[in-house]
């Protein structure tokens, strides 16, 4: 329990990895909403090859992509059975009721594609990017709501804080586990409502405690001067650098090809 | 030594539960004071009053002059008294070693160079170079209670009051946390106030302050304090163990001074005992 790796990133330092978080954010999401923008298959290919170049710029071997694909396997079979058999056009073969048109496999392909870069484009996002990276991140885009009254600092705080104690908490439920299993607690056995209610004896220490940690925590915070997010620092403060612009412009110049290509092909 | 510390004959009761009652203390700066008494004595509610976290119910508390009933210098105060407290735990913020001894300058909104500087000093002071980017979870108990004396030292304090740093500790980890204390004390003359229940880490202090009841019981050198056995163990408590086996030799007929608190001591003593017979 103690190795436990959050999220899903993989250490390196590639061109991505270097980026600043916040332009890796952004980036991810100007590329989901692209996606829903192009409505060719070529588009669509495309995008896929474009994202695969990324996935080589880091070095994740293909592998990992495919597994992390696995889970979303039935949803893309099931929005293109959908697509192929519900939308009407020239029909390409049919048995019984049932018809399969042109546009029909058209729309399944294209959905599928699309499913699949949303997911390889996030997971590239989580591949090269640690939580406290993308809490930064996030901190630091929405400060213009602060002023607004959103404790963007203070949320921050509490993300960072959660993170940091999820090993702990884990740890301490391994003893407490222990603990009540060495009183004769079975915990691996009976129905789901039996074991739901053996779980009890677990979780009622594990909040007492977490509360009990959470009053010391706050203490040690004022001892150590936090009197909320105003007038905070930080030492590794962001910082767009020309790789950065770099990035965005590449990414732009690969945008506007594709928007091209969706031209030529209609 | 100008008093960096100074209790004014301070109460404090929680509800109508008398915890201290009328305790005037001071401590120097440079000063290593030692604050020992059995539990429920009232230690820890001491060591909050220092800076702030609770306020005397009545009397007065001052750190280098500043009344920590006076809310607008609470952060000046919290500067001045650095505090670490029992569980290692429980007071580290970041999920990385070096980020968690940037909080208290990020707090204190110092340009970045400057924490980046503060934050190399304590890491070296406390001998834990080669962990500044590791997650804090992976360290030692050890490891993990000297990464909270170094984001205490990086707001630059020039008292650290440490509520029983070493209780959770392992042998090892306890030898060396003290020893980054001893070092903090001697080599950059910062105030040490520990509250600890081992006598052998209280015979290291200038001073020795032992409560009972709420009230001061003793207050002198640990050599004084600890030359009378039968008084300790009325206030609930014991000699350091080498004080205790001395005793025992003396009792078996061995000619040893009756005021030895440091193991060292003992073994000058018998080498030179050794060195007559021969």
């Amino acid at each position: 329990m103690r190795d436990i790796t959050l999220g899903q990133y993989i250490n390196g330092d590639s061109v991505i990895h270097r980026l600043d978080p916040r332009v890796r954010l952004i980036l991810t999401l100007a590329y989901i909403v692209i996606l829903f923008m192009f409505n060719t298959l070529l588009q669509m290919v495309l995008a896929l090859v474009m994202i695969l170049l990324a996935y080589a710029l880091v070095k994740i071997p293909v592998k990992m992509l495919l597994k992390s694909l696995k889970p979303i396997i039935p949803i893309i079979l099931f929005t293109s059975v959908l697509n192929m058999f519900f939308i009407k056009g020239d029909v390409v073969f049919s048995f019984w009721k049932i018809a399969v048109t042109k546009q029909g496999l058209y729309y399944a392909a294209m959905m599928s594609l699309r499913v699949i870069c949303l997911l390889a484009g996030s997971s590239l996002l989580t591949y090269t990017s640690t939580p406290i990276q993308l809490t930064s991140a996030l901190e630091s885009l929405f400060k213009p709501l602060s002023k607004l009254g959103l404790p963007v600092n203070d949320l921050a705080m509490m993300m960072t804080i959660a993170l940091r104690f999820i090993p702990t908490l884990l740890e301490e439920t391994d003893k407490i586990m222990a603990a009540q299993k060495s009183r004769g607690a079975n915990l691996d056995t009976g129905n789901f409502i039996q074991r739901a209610k053996a779980l009890t004896p677990i979780l009622i220490p594990l909040f007492v405690s977490a509360f009990r940690r959470a009053d010391e925590l706050a203490l040690a915070m004022e001892c150590r001067c936090y009197n909320g997010g105003e007038g905070r620092t930080r030492l590794n403060a962001l910082k767009i650098r020309r790789l950065d612009y770099i990035a965005v412009a590449v990414f732009t110049v690969c945008c506007v090809l594709l928007f091209m290509a969706g031209r030529l092909a209609v | 030594m100008d008093n960096l510390i100074r209790f004014e004959n301070v109460s404090f009761s929680y509800g109508t539960n008398k915890v201290l009652e009328n305790i005037d203390l001071t401590a120097g700066e440079g000063e290593f004071l030692a604050v020992l008494g059995y539990n429920g004595s009232g230690k820890s509610t001491l060591a909050k009053l220092i800076n702030g976290i609770l306020v005397p119910t009545s009397g007065k508390v001052y750190v280098d002059g500043m009344d920590t009933s006076d809310e607008t210098k609470l952060a000046d105060i919290r500067k001045t008294a650095g505090m670490v407290f029992q569980n290692p735990d429980n007071q580290i913020v970041a999920t990385i070693v070096e980020e968690d001894i940037a909080f208290a300058p990020e707090n204190l909104g110092l340009d970045p160079s400057e924490i980046r500087t503060r934050v190399d000093d304590a890491i070296r002071a406390v001998g834990l170079e080669k962990h500044i980017k590791d997650a804090p979870h992976k360290l030692s108990g050890g490891q993990k209670q000297r990464v909270a004396i170094a984001g205490v030292l990086a707001m630059q304090p020039r008292c650290i009051i440490l509520d029983e740093p070493t209780a959770m500790l392992d042998p090892k980890g306890r030898s060396l946390v003290m020893g980054v204390i001893e070092r903090l004390n001697r080599e950059k003359g910062i105030t040490i106030i520990l509250i600890t229940h081992f006598m052998e880490e209280a015979a290291l202090a200038d001073r020795i302050v032992i409560l009972s009841d709420g009230k001061i019981a003793e207050n002198g050198t640990p050599r004084q304090v600890f030359s009378d056995r039968e008084r300790m163990i009325s206030l609930g408590l014991e000699v350091p163990p080498v004080t205790e086996l001395t005793l025992d030799l003396i009792g078996n007929g061995l000619p040893l001074e009756k005021d030895i608190i440091h193991p060292e001591e003992l073994t000058e003593a018998l080498i030179k005992m050794k060195e007559a017979a021969v």
